[in-house]
């Protein structure tokens, strides 16, 4: 026996892992502190000036566009995961995937393709006028660039997010309570409008919440459209006055919003939870057969958005692309989709590294409340608009370089310039924050399943904490390892608000690229990228589809 | 340094949470003795388990494993250094990787040949060397719980935990497994200790058995005092089946109840004419054609070699009784009992129970 080995340790012994996960928590913090730091402090009578003129502007348009989004989310999302789930017609099992393929489109992108079709020199409109000999002004065309064009492409490719909920809350309800809800003598009208809809309720609040933080999320869309939503406002008020105290103002008064939106969408989970009814999971669903005209119908609901939310655009944006191809393939081009790739990929392993190392310090003390707080703090990323959060990092960021700077002069002389604000590592700094969240919960939920034995098994067979995680965890949930890189590497890949704010000078990515071509009319040259972006942004789709296409199989039918 | 048991656990205390659910106890085991805690579901036996592989920490008192203090109140050493085996109720087998793989998995600092000599023979005894290829959901319980088992002793610990290692397998199986184990562990001298909620597992592999309740070792001995001198009530309610009598000492070694004399063979540390509640095995009646005692059967339940019959007598409703299967009583039936207790088990009359 190898009495070195047992030579005392401290008690103490696991706080490695909880000091670390406490510091990460922290920084994620950093950025919303900020943000309310700015907020509080008094900036003269920006306040009042910003009241006064544009921030009822910003306001009203936030507001009638989530109203108008959540609308038509609410009503695609469940209308569409209620036929796939209860009914059966031609063409329910395609439908049931690829109703969720808008999601691989950012809304900027949806919104160049069908301004290009619909705008006044569009296909569209000059067919029209060819056809009927119109000329300008001698007809009505709703305008796409418009707080209505916004409602539409954004509720075009957000419904996903309900959708799912939506479909797997109708897949978990309990058999025995809608054919109970049938023998008491309800059609499968009123059945749907008692009893599903009630118990799904929560879960389509929750898909509703998401779609309107992305909603809110938004700068590329509404900018292009000339919408001035608080974002948009955020962004301009910065990157064209360069007046950080009247960002940061908006940016708290969007923070209020946010935290409105995850209170609703945190109590909708609790609640959730309640309805679950786990032992009906996996029992197959009584569907309603339709027949002739009524399956026609539930076949144009299901096939209108999944044509106008992905095949239409990505048409436009092929043709463009064919088009353009030459002026758009450029060695410049190459180089900011490299730039795109390796930023995203980074990101993407810095969020799961992060997120495997926080899951294992809550396994590893599952009672410690603070943690557990902590890691929910951590996850808060998600919901702060990119944009408010762009400005949390360059607040703190700027103040330290200017710091380090006046230091730098007075005792050397000389001047360090900027050190974290402007460089790729703030914009890292931005990415982490807001999408480490994914990955903690897809890493999270996929731990979960190990059981704690297993840990032990490992720590008993004379593996350290480190090498239990290494050798044993990851091997077990490299699944959902993959799935969270992919899913993150996408998000970044697709984010533009905070890239905006934070990229250093003459610094490009895909989204910036097309932004800015598209914002300067030139849709043609913005299409290669955009396509691009729908491409990667099609592999967490394909991910998702898989799931659902298990949790079929296993459903049964 | 006094050393007086492989593993010597003393005073210890535990929280789970803000709850203690392990109070000041204490246990030695010698080495190559097999030892079980036995008791319901919430006693805080598992605990005590795991305080020993070093996952739960102690609030007082301390362990010692071969002469190395390796928990206290100050001193904690983290389990992959106090070269324990454990095996889970679950098995906890690593599902990615084969049963070699497995049984591998604790061996380091050793050379490859080296290696698969010790997995060769561990599962050439384990009966499971046609499996070693095989992952564990291709496995049976069985096989699995011999792989568990094979990769907690490959490392040669120096104390092997289990934690209900049958609860997952039918009846029949975990009896077998119970034996097998058991015979391993003698002829390998392994120090053992096993967690448990059945007796029977307890009874097939420990020693000596400690009974657990409400954190505290309720009663440490063999398994058959248990069974015939328990002493407590929580002790013989737990283990085995039995009715009480109640009862009155009419001399140090009689006990007079309704249903006839008993006489100890040891003298009753009670006073003469106390009231007392006798503990009556369902093996302590025996059918007898002139016995007094006249009982019809209530209900019956099929154990293979016995049935166990629940009689109602005059005085009682719910006499558990014993007999061999070859005479199968009806219900509703009369039968003719004598009392034949060799131990006689009393403990004071419950003010609050009426019998």
């Amino acid at each position: 026996m190898h009495a070195r080995r047992f030579l005392s340790h401290r008690r103490l012994n696991y706080s490695g892992w909880s000091i670390g996960s406490t510091i990460l928590a922290l920084l994620v913090l950093t950025p919303i502190i900020s943000v309310l730091y700015l907020a509080f402090r008094p900036t003269g009578d920006i306040w009042s000036h910003l009241l006064s003129t544009s921030l009822p502007i910003y306001l009203g348009n936030s507001f009638f566009l989530m109203l108008g989004v959540g609308f038509l989310v609410f009503a695609i999302g469940v209308s569409t995961a209620w036929l796939v789930t209860m009914c059966s017609f031609p063409g329910r099992q395609i439908f049931e995937w690829l109703l969720l393929i808008p999601l691989a489109m950012p809304a900027y992108v949806i919104a160049y393709a069908y301004t290009d079709l619909l705008e006044f020199s569009g296909i569209v409109q000059s067919t029209l006028r060819i056809t009927f000999d119109w000329g300008k002004g001698d007809y009505w065309f709703p305008a796409i660039r418009s707080l209505g064009g916004a409602i539409f492409v954004m509720g075009m490719v957000l419904y996903p997010y309900v959708y799912l909920l939506a479909r797997s809350a109708f897949l978990e309800q309990s058999v025995n309570v809608l054919e109970a809800s049938q023998t008491l003598g309800r059609g499968p009208w009123r059945t749907f409008f008692s009893v599903s809809l009630p118990t799904a309720r929560s879960a389509i609040v929750i898909g509703m919440a998401l779609a309107l933080m992305e909603t809110f999320n938004d700068y590329g869309t509404v900018s292009f459209f000339a919408v001035p939503t608080l974002t948009a406002g955020l962004i301009d008020v910065w990157l064209g006055l360069g007046s950080l105290s009247a960002g940061a103002q908006i940016a708290s008064l969007m923070l209020v919003i946010v935290l409105v939106l995850l209170t609703i969408e945190y109590l909708s989970r609790r609640q959730r939870i309640a309805y679950q009814q786990p032992s009906s999971r996996f029992r197959s669903l009584p569907t309603h057969r339709l027949n002739g005209f009524r399956s026609f119908i539930a076949i144009i609901t299901c096939v209108t958005p999944i044509v106008v939310g992905f095949f239409i655009p990505v048409a436009i944006l092929s043709r463009l692309s064919f088009k353009y191809f030459d002026q758009s393939w450029t060695k410049d081009f190459q180089v900011l989709a490299l730039n795109s790739f390796v930023l995203a990929a980074i990101a993407a392993v810095i969020c799961v590294v992060l997120a495997i190392f926080i899951n294992y310090s809550r396994r590893l003390q599952p009672r410690t409340t603070y943690l557990t707080f902590m890691t929910r703090f951590s996850s808060l990323g998600y919901a702060i608009p990119g944009a408010v959060l762009a400005i949390g990092i360059l607040v703190p960021f700027a103040a330290f370089d200017n710091y380090v700077d006046s230091q730098a002069r007075k005792i050397f002389g000389l001047s360090t310039g900027l050190i974290l604000s402007g460089t790729v590592g703030a914009l890292l700094f931005a990415y982490v924050v807001r999408f480490l969240m994914i990955a903690i919960g897809q890493i999270g939920s996929s731990l979960e399943k190990v059981s704690l034995s297993i840990d032990m098994a490992a720590r008993t067979l004379g593996n350290g904490a480190r090498q239990t995680v290494v050798r044993y965890h990851v091997p077990l949930i490299k699944g959902s390892i993959l799935s969270a890189l992919t899913i993150v590497f996408v998000d970044c890949m697709k984010e533009l608000p905070a890239t905006l704010i934070l990229r250093p000078f003459g610094f490009e990515t895909l989204a910036t690229h097309v932004y800015h071509y598209a914002s300067d009319e030139n849709l043609g040259e913005a299409a290669l990228g955009s396509i691009l972006i729908v491409a990667t942004g099609l592999l967490p789709v394909i991910i998702l589809c898989r799931v659902i296409a298990q949790t079929r199989q296993r459903s049964g039918s | 340094m006094k050393k007086t048991g492989l593993l010597q656990i003393s005073d210890i205390s535990c929280k789970y949470g803000s709850d203690v659910v392990v109070s000041n106890v204490s246990l030695v085991v010698k080495e190559g003795n097999q030892v079980c805690l036995l008791g319901p579901s919430g006693c805080g036996k598992t605990t005590i388990l795991r305080a020993i592989a070093g996952f739960n920490y102690l609030i007082d008192g301390n362990i010692v494993i071969n002469g190395n203090e390796v928990s206290s109140k100050k001193i904690h050493i983290r389990p992959e250094l106090r070269q324990v085996g454990m095996v889970f109720q679950d098995n906890a087998l690593f599902p990615n990787m084969s049963v070699r793989e497995n049984v591998e998995s604790g061996l380091r600092k050793m050379s490859n040949p080296e290696k698969s000599k010790i997995v060769n023979e561990l599962l050439e005894r384990m009966h499971i060397a046609n499996q070693a290829n095989r992952f564990p959901h291709q496995l049976s319980g069985g096989q699995q719980q011999r792989v568990a088992l094979a990769r907690a002793l490959a490392p040669k610990p120096i104390l092997l935990l289990m934690d209900e290692p049958f609860s997952n397998l039918d009846f029949d199986l975990r009896e077998q497994m119970g034996l097998e184990i058991s015979e391993l562990l003698k002829e390998n001298n392994i120090t053992c200790i096993m967690v448990t909620h059945d007796q029977n597992d307890a009874f097939a592999l420990g020693d000596e058995v400690g009974v657990m309740n409400k954190g505290s070792i309720v009663q440490w001995d063999t398994p058959y005092n248990l069974y015939h001198k328990p002493i407590s009530r929580f002790v013989a309610d737990f283990i085995g089946n039995g009715t009480f009598l109640p009862g009155k000492l009419v001399s140090q070694s009689m006990v007079d109840t309704k249903l006839g004399q008993l006489t100890s063979a040891v003298s009753l540390s009670f006073e003469i004419g106390a009231e007392l509640d006798i503990l009556l095995r369902p093996d302590d009646l025996v059918l007898d054609s002139n016995g007094d005692i006249r009982a019809t059967v209530k209900r019956k339940a099929f154990k293979g070699a016995d049935i166990l019959y629940t009689l109602a007598t005059n005085h009682t409703n719910d006499l558990l009784a014993l007999f061999p299967s070859h005479t199968d009583i009806d219900l509703g039936d009369q039968v003719r009992l004598t009392l034949k207790a060799d131990h006689v088990v009393a403990f004071p009359r419950l003010a609050n129970k009426v019998t």
